[in-house]
């Protein structure tokens, strides 16, 4: 089956969970390791720019509203770099109104998921926007 | 020489008739119309019984009164005036009126019949004058009377703050010029009678007296006669309100969520027998159950803020000996304290501890402080309490002392809003960001008293509150 393939493509793909709700960053990390998917977690912004500077991500999902770096600091700091720009961003956050309009688009934000989230959900938006085995392989060479 | 002015109260009669030999009352010109319309909009437009409180409700039936009088007088004035030469009237002092009002009779006898009837009518006519005037200079609002070519034919008291007393002068465009264009020019065509006969404007009044206005104009009478009535008011604390309102439910929304979240998000994983083993499956519910907790006591304290704001909240008020309140607090934060290492101790009490106030109450403020003290003091810190009393204030003063983080000078005058967190905070403990507003409010809101904070960051902070002692509640005590 093609969504088959898809996911296998998938496997194995590295995502970055950010979030100061340990509760939060757990449950998230545990759906997504559930999914084979091998998955880094972060406290804050701050800390999850120098996570980012050390080891490759597919993807990073992070919360908006946080100490030291906020969300939106993060995916600005991302944008900038021409390593870390190529990375799509998932937002979940409780204050997504809190993005003014076109700020997403701008910073790379490929998505914004509204807390509280169901983490099935989650999950089927993280792999659709995780880039196909082939895609990445491309990339890294 | 100086111009005369329109200002309600201080104008002459003679003024705005034109003839100054004249001693026309004011509601023989078609001015007392104008006045009765002002009167008439303010009222319609709620202005009267919403001014912030400066104005009774009774005024504002008041008014509804003296529009009736204005009605009646507008009628008979001109019939009253059209008679009268100059200083044929002799105006009765103020402590009269109560003869005139119930005996003809008293008037001096020198005079004819209707000589003493025109004196009493002219009387009754300057009396309402002066309550309309009184009236519209009690407004808060700033009221201006135009004719078809924004000349000022009136202002009350408050037009003066508004325009500038230099604006105010009588039959010149200063006033209505500082309306900005697009208020002008509708202004204008309102009194051409081809636009509707009011309208409503919001905007910033620039220089000066800068802030957000809302400006309603109304048109009165027709054709060469039309005026116009403004009435402008500074709407910046309705702003401010509106402003802290919209960010209060955007705050408490995000505090809701998070906890929300939690539920949500482990409730799944049970559903979906997302877990490895027992141990996991207990765990995940144990954080449904303290997600729940924190939903609770989120609401509770949003609650118990609200009916403190609102009113509804009553302090059960009894002498109440705080040094006792503050010993039973330091007994229940023992064991958190010892097992964090930190020294917890009363550390002094004063005698005249006994204040007239909620013990319930102020015993949930000393517990906030004390376990807000050891939250944000490191482990092997040292924590103390002392009751003071203020002889020279005649207040008792409760402090809780710690050496623990401190908190930076900018976020103290912010500390007790609501669902204010210090940053970097969030790290150390959890919080709802409502228990320091909670504890203001019983203390100032419901006590009179007053609450505060000294504080260095990394030397720790000494968080104080202070209740009033009423000579009878201590000797109660």
């Amino acid at each position: 089956m093609h969504g088959e393939a898809d996911h296998m493509d998938r496997l194995n793909a590295r995502v970055l969970v950010v979030d100061d709700e340990a509760h939060i960053v757990q449950v998230v990390a545990l759906k997504l390791r559930n999914a084979e998917l091998e998955v880094d977690t972060a406290l804050d912004g701050a800390e999850a720019l120098q996570m980012l500077r050390l080891r490759p991500y597919d993807l990073v999902v992070t919360d908006l509203q946080m100490p030291e770096m906020t969300g939106t600091e993060l995916a600005q700091a991302m944008s900038v770099d021409p390593v870390l720009a190529r990375i799509p961003i998932l937002m979940l956050t409780a204050r997504g109104h809190l993005l003014r309009e076109g700020e997403a688009e701008a910073r790379n934000i490929a998505k914004v998921v509204h807390k509280p989230f169901s983490p099935r959900a989650l999950l089927a938006e993280v792999m659709a926007l995780l880039p196909a085995r082939d895609e990445a392989a491309r990339r890294a060479a | 020489m100086t111009e005369p002015r329109t200002r309600s109260g201080t104008m002459t009669s003679g003024q705005i008739g034109g003839d100054p030999d004249r001693r026309l009352s004011p509601f023989a010109t078609p001015f007392a119309t104008v006045g009765a319309t002002v009167v008439a909009m303010l009222i319609a437009s709620g202005a009267l019984v919403a001014v912030d409180g400066d104005i009774p409700a009774w005024v504002a039936g008041a008014g509804a009164a003296v529009i009736g009088a204005i009605a009646v007088l507008v009628v008979t004035g001109a019939r009253v005036t059209a008679g009268t030469g100059p200083g044929r009237i002799g105006v009765p002092t103020r402590g009269s009126e109560a003869h005139v009002a119930t005996s003809s009779g008293t008037v001096s006898a020198p005079m004819s019949a209707p000589d003493a009837a025109l004196v009493l009518r002219t009387r009754a006519i300057e009396l309402r004058a002066e309550e309309r005037s009184r009236l519209l200079d009690a407004l808060s609002d700033a009221v201006l009377l135009v004719d078809l070519h924004g000349e000022t034919r009136f202002v009350n008291e408050a037009a003066f703050t508004r325009f500038g007393a230099e604006a105010c002068v009588a039959g010149t465009r200063r006033a209505f010029d500082q309306l900005p264009n697009h208020v002008r020019n509708a202004l204008l065509g309102l009194a051409g009678c081809a636009e509707p006969e009011r309208r409503r404007f919001e905007f910033d009044w620039a220089g000066d007296r800068a802030a957000p206005v809302v400006l309603q104009a109304a048109r009165t009478g027709t054709g060469r006669d039309a005026l116009v009535a403004v009435v402008v008011r500074d709407v910046r604390s309705e702003r401010e309100a509106d402003r802290m309102k919209t960010e209060f439910v955007s705050k408490a929304s995000h505090e809701l969520r998070t906890p929300l979240s939690s539920l949500r998000a482990y409730a799944e994983m049970l559903v979906d027998g997302e877990y490895q083993d027992d141990a996991q499956r207990d765990h995940f519910m144990r954080i449904i159950v303290d997600g729940a907790d924190r939903l609770a006591r989120l609401v509770d304290r949003m609650l118990d803020i609200s009916r403190i704001e609102s009113g509804i909240a009553r302090a059960e008020v009894a002498p109440t000996d705080l040094a006792a309140i503050c010993s039973a607090c330091v007994d229940e934060q023992q064991g958190e304290a010892m097992r964090r290492g930190i020294s917890l101790s009363l550390a002094r009490t004063a005698a005249g501890g006994t204040v007239p106030a909620d013990a319930g109450l102020l015993k949930q403020v000393v517990l906030n402080l004390v376990s807000n003290a050891l939250k944000y003091t490191p482990d092997g810190g040292r924590v103390e309490v002392e009751v003071d009393f203020d002889a020279l204030a005649r207040e008792v003063v409760v402090s809780v002392r710690d050496n623990g983080l401190g908190i930076p000078p900018e976020a103290l005058p912010r500390l007790f809003g609501k669902f204010y967190r210090v940053d970097g905070h969030e790290k150390v403990a959890k919080g709802t960001g409502l228990g320091l507003n909670l504890c203001r409010n019983i203390v100032e809101g419901m006590h009179g008293g007053k609450i505060g904070v000294d504080s260095e960051v990394g030397r720790g902070s000494r968080f104080w509150f202070a209740i009033p002692a009423e000579p009878a509640a201590r000797k109660a005590a």
